[in-house]
């Protein structure tokens, strides 16, 4: 039913529905005394109690009350919000009342199902929690909500195998995708891989298979040797500006940004002799030489894990995920190269995790790939012999002794980390990048995908370092989440947004530094008064589409210009001073 | 039985309001006596919102949200961590013990722990005591004795009014804002309108700086009157809007009551000497509730009391400082709230009294007003002399027992004439009579000065806004403008709002208007401080 325009100056006129929820509430809490006990509260005009409130016939009670009563505003006391806040604001929107003309007392989970052996201080608690719902209940306002469109293509920044495999799960589902790569060549660090575990198989031949798709794929219009420069807008509405070829000047107007600029390798300059010793390697440098196959006069390979990871507070803390994977796996192609080659791999703790990687370290231990366990407060130590050879210093835990093995290579497992092209994106897009340095999802569990901006989502090892497979699986989620809005059309904002009085505005900016989601932005203005008067002055503005109603602002406003719809300050005073008098 | 006490908990939507309906789900008891209050975000909980239920007589408080970095909106709790941390100041300086706020990370799965939290709070407020805020039953009030409208208007001269419009012309406000002007008010009046003047909002638009009365040739008092109109509005029910949420004004209130013991000497330098009787009364006003709200500013308000301390003491004097001083209610006054205006005076006095005090110091000129002015009408003679911390300090330089050994190097400065001290009670040569005796300074007058001075804004924290902060950066540019270096000023409220225009967001250049802003107290210590001084040369 179409809303009836409201008024905004017209009297409260209140409608209290008081559940017994079968015995829920009804059992502790004297539910008739609540009745009459609210009938006495000033601005309401009706109440009544109900067995099951939420019921179609509690629903349709509501619905014959509020036009019978001409009811304007209505309080049900039941259960919490968290449960029927929907379904009974949307009775109330069937009855031609504004959505958020309702609010709810918790008398169930707050009061019946706490108190229940004392239902003398239950009933005065339901009593105060009525009172402090109509408290608020008389000053709600009215609230729309505001739609925007949202264009229907994606921008991919980064085309390693995460960008391409989101730019592909969008194209296919009939969304125009801009892949946009920094590089000259296409796929990422793909390209400096020979096998990829724990299947063995190629690299180069996994990504040619993506790249062709990409190139074939008529939705994706691919640009290399591209920059992002600027970018202005919000959800459903971004302006992109980009640099290629280091000239030509090219723009994007798009609904949504993935952002999948993947990482790179730690180069472990200094630790165990890399830099100064032309045969201590990273696992990515072991990986290019052992594509020609192994040297001849390699015969010995020491791996350490964990160089430069697993750091103390301050250093890089995290795990790298993919280096215990990657040793086994190189471990096991020199084994195969050479099969009297000795290899050793001295590990921390040796992340072998699931089916296929327990399997993996099974078959590399078959192969007769040693391990040596090594504490961080004792590591490994790398020496040169006067003939040129390596000799590395291990403390084994299992045998409590130090040894000493002879090798020809010294193979570093260092972590992968954010790179500068990605650093220089956080501040560009304004999305957050976490204590490692990799980009910060929303929420870890909630928005895994997600950047608190909306609009914005990540994917692959700009996310967090991790295999292959579990980086298509993240570009198929992001590409999923940013499907939404586009295929909708529309993004509604939330009513319960931020709103500026502007006379009441200083312009100080205190809003804008403390908003999350940049949803604030301060204007330029002229203040006129005439005929002699003219200054400038700067007012806050609210997006509203991407204002996400946490409050934040209000606090920081210094005047009270920014005020929370339908949690204003006066709402919630009312409802602190009706906490326990009336 | 002694009832439980009374608890009011703020609960984030996502986490703690979650975590509270899962004790619910789950069946877990706890004590009866606590309210919820459902906000989205703990971030959302204002300091205002907190001395609000301790003013409506609760116990204690419970800010509750999501852990540290589970927030739903990233941040939010530790914006609530800090927000409770200096609403736990002021609950300290109160006296009514920042125990009774607390702070609890409850996620939605933390059913137990809500009951818990609840359990061991109310315990712990049983041990403390109940709220001394609490009123037991209304109590009866003695009538607040107050002039009729009719008498105030014939009592500022309203009537004389000749309609020239050099109140309107000379009004900063009306240079902004061309529907507020005290001639039309004025004018309204005359012509028989009495009830509209109470329900105008330009009523509590006005200044109070007195710009326009300074100028009238008729004499009319217009402050006099817009002031009596807030106190006729406000026994209708209509206030004005007050900034930062009406907190300053509600510790005020909160300062009325009779049972408020604050703790509020903290701010004292270990070498300070005080002492609790004796000829001289340092009245300290509201700098250390100052110090905490305008932290973010830097306003230093703190400053001002520390350096007046050490010069008394530098001259040998042990000021006498209460210890339960309350607010001398300046702002109760001018935004019509008597009632606890009088409780206020009243208490003052008394106290003042107590300590055989024959004098008292200010170092505020809204202070100085108003126990020089407005106390006696309320209390009779004083019994004490009141003067303000410039005319203290002209004096002891004039008697010769200050000795600045020239810190200074051509240090030049100007000086902002408050309100209070200037159009209100003429006090304008002691302030300039310190500055010129500091060797090596220059004092550089604004374009506007003495009678001629522009209100720093923000009267009574009243109307704070566009306007407000139109007329602050107009009077930083002006300072600017005289090449002073420091701008000196003899009111912790220039003080205040003059740093707040500067702090954030300009919409002007900044070097337009930035000048370093020194209190007056703080300034005469700089020059007589050789250890401080070496860095400002």
């Amino acid at each position: 039913m179409t809303e009836k325009k409201p008024d905004r100056n017209e009297k409260p006129r209140i409608g209290v529905f008081i559940c017994h929820c079968g015995i829920n509430i009804g059992g502790v809490v004297d539910i008739p005394k609540v009745v009459e006990y609210a009938k006495t509260l000033p601005g309401v005009a009706y109440a009544e109690s109900n067995l099951y409130t939420c019921s179609s016939e509690g629903t349709s009670k509501i619905n014959d009350k509020i036009k019978e009563h001409n009811l304007n505003r209505v309080v049900v006391a039941s259960c919490t919000p968290r449960t029927h806040e929907p379904l009974f604001r949307a009775t109330c929107e069937e009855a031609g009342l504004n959505k958020y003309l309702f609010e709810m007392a918790n008398i169930r989970e707050h009061c019946s199902w706490v108190h229940m052996k004392e239902p003398k201080k239950a009933t005065k608690k339901a009593k105060d929690i009525v009172r402090m719902a109509v408290a608020k209940a008389r000053l709600l306002k009215p609230q729309d909500e505001t739609e925007v469109e949202v264009t229907p293509a994606t921008l991919v920044i980064g085309a390693g195998i995460s960008g391409m495999e989101a730019a592909l799960c969008l194209a296919h589902q009939g969304f125009k995708v801009y892949l946009v790569e920094k590089e000259t060549e296409v796929g990422g660090m793909l390209r400096k891989l020979d096998k990829l575990y724990p299947t063995d198989e190629d690299a180069a031949a996994f990504l040619d298979s993506a790249v062709r798709a990409v190139k074939a794929n008529k939705n994706v219009d691919l640009h290399t040797s591209t920059i992002i420069e600027d970018v202005k807008g919000y959800i459903g509405n971004f302006e992109v500006t980009a640099l290629k070829d280091g000239k030509d000047k090219i723009a994007f107007n798009v609904g949504t940004i993935i952002v999948a600029t993947g990482a790179e390798e730690f180069e472990p300059t200094g630790m165990y002799g890399y830099g100064e010793q032309k045969s201590v390697v990273t696992q990515l440098e072991l990986e290019k030489i052992l594509k020609e196959g192994l040297p001849e006069n390699v015969n010995k390979v020491v791996m350490i894990q964990c160089v430069g990871a697993m750091e103390e507070p301050g250093g890089r803390e995290y795990c790298s995920r993919i280096c215990c994977a990657t040793a086994l796996k190189n471990a096991s192609f020199i084994k195969e190269l050479k099969p009297n080659a000795d290899v050793y791999v001295l590990y921390r703790q040796l992340q072998a995790y699931g089916r296929e990687y327990e399997n993996y370290y099974l078959r590399a231990q078959e192969k007769n790939v040693k391990f040596i366990n090594y504490l961080p407060e004792k590591p490994p130590t790398v020496k040169t012999g006067p003939d040129g050879r390596l000799s590395v210093n291990v403390y084994n835990t299992l045998i409590g002794k130090e040894i000493p093995i002879d090798c020809d290579m010294v193979v570093l497992s260092t972590p992968l980390v954010q790179h500068e092209a990605g650093k220089s994106l956080s501040p560009l897009l304004k999305v957050p990048l976490g204590a490692d340095g990799f980009f910060l999802e929303a929420h870890i569990k909630l928005r895994p995908v997600d950047f608190a901006t909306d609009g914005i989502y990540v994917c692959g090892t700009a996310h967090s370092p991790k295999a292959v497979d579990e980086s298509i699986i993240q570009a198929h989620a992001a590409a999923s989440s940013a499907a939404i809005p586009m295929a909708m059309g529309r993004v509604s904002s939330e009513a319960i947004t931020a709103g500026v009085n502007e006379d009441l505005c200083r312009g100080c900016g205190k809003c804008k530094e403390v908003c999350e989601y940049n949803a604030i932005t301060l204007e330029e203005k002229i203040m006129e008064v005439e005929p002699f008067f003219r200054a400038p002055i700067l007012v806050a503005k609210v997006n509203d589409v991407i204002c996400k109603g946490c409050g934040s602002c209000a606090i920081a406003c210094p005047t009270g210009a920014i005020a929370m719809k339908h949690f204003t300050d006066k709402q919630i005073l009312a409802e602190i001073k009706a906490a326990y008098r009336s | 039985m002694r009832s439980k006490p009374e608890i009011l908990a703020f609960l984030c939507n996502w986490c703690s309001y979650a975590g509270a309906d899962l004790t619910g789900t789950s069946r877990i008891s706890y004590p009866a006596n606590v309210r919820s209050v459902r906000v989205m975000c703990s971030g959302r909980v204002e300091p205002s919102f907190i001395l609000n239920a301790f003013m409506n007589g609760i116990d204690g408080v419970l800010v509750s949200g999501c852990h540290p970095g589970d927030c739903h909106y990233i941040s939010g709790n530790l914006k609530a961590e800090k927000n409770v941390k200096n609403t736990k100041k002021i609950l300290k300086l109160l006296g009514l013990g920042s125990e009774r706020l607390r702070l609890e990370w409850i996620s939605a799965s933390e059913g137990q722990k809500f009951a818990n939290v609840i359990t061991a709070f109310t315990a712990k407020l049983e041990r403390m005591g109940p709220n001394p805020l609490k009123q037991k039953h209304k109590q009866k009030e003695a009538p607040v004795k107050r002039t009729p409208i009719s008498q105030v208007i014939e009592d500022t001269n309203i009537r004389l009014c000749l309609e020239c419009g050099k109140c309107s012309s000379s009004c900063p406000i009306t240079r902004m804002n061309p529907d507020f002007s005290p001639r039309k008010t004025v004018k309204r009046i005359i012509s028989g309108a009495e009830k509209i003047s109470v329900n105008d909002p330009g009523i509590w638009t006005c200044l109070t700086c007195g710009l326009c009365q300074e100028r009238c040739p008729s004499d009319v008092h217009y402050v006099d009157f817009v002031r009596a109109c807030r106190e006729e509005a406000q026994q209708m029910g209509i206030t004005g809007t007050c900034s930062h949420k009406d907190m300053l004004l509600d510790l005020q209130r909160i300062m009325a009551n009779p049972k408020i013991n604050q703790k509020r000497l903290g701010w004292l330098p270990k070498d300070a000497k005080i002492s609790e009787s004796g000829d001289l009364l340092y009245f300290v006003g509201c700098l250390p509730y100052f110090d905490v709200i305008f932290n973010d500013i830097k306003a230093n308000s703190i400053e001002t009391a520390k350096s007046v301390v050490r010069i008394m003491n530098k001259v040998w004097i042990k000021p006498v400082i209460l210890k339960n001083e309350r607010c001398c209610g300046h702002d109760l006054n001018f935004t019509g709230d008597m009632e606890n205006f009088e409780k206020l005076a009243k208490m003052n006095v008394d106290a003042i009294r107590q300590t055989k005090a024959k004098k008292v110091v200010t170092s505020c000129a809204e202070c100085y007003r108003t126990m020089k002015l407005d106390y006696p009408k309320i209390v009779g003679d004083l019994g004490f002399e009141v003067v303000h911390v410039s005319e203290f300090l002209a004096d002891i330089i004039e008697k010769e027992q200050l000795e600045f050994p020239g810190v200074f190097k051509d240090k030049k400065l100007t000086y902002q004439d408050p309100c209070r001290l200037g159009r209100h009670m003429g006090v304008y040569d002691s302030p300039r009579n310190v500055i010129k005796n500091i060797p090596e300074t220059d004092l550089l007058e604004m374009e506007r000065n003495r009678e001629n001075s522009m209100c720093c804004g923000v009267s009574s924290w009243l109307n704070c806004g566009k306007i407000a902060k139109q007329i602050q950066i107009d009077r930083l540019i002006e300072a600017k403008a005289t090449g002073a270096d420091w701008l000196i000023t003899a009111c912790p409220k220039c003080q205040i709002h003059l740093k707040c225009a500067m702090s954030g967001e300009l919409p002007v250049k900044r070097s337009k208007v930035d000048v370093k802003v020194y209190d007056l107290p703080v300034l005469v210590e700089k020059a007589l401080d050789t250890k401080h001084s070496r860095k400002e040369r």
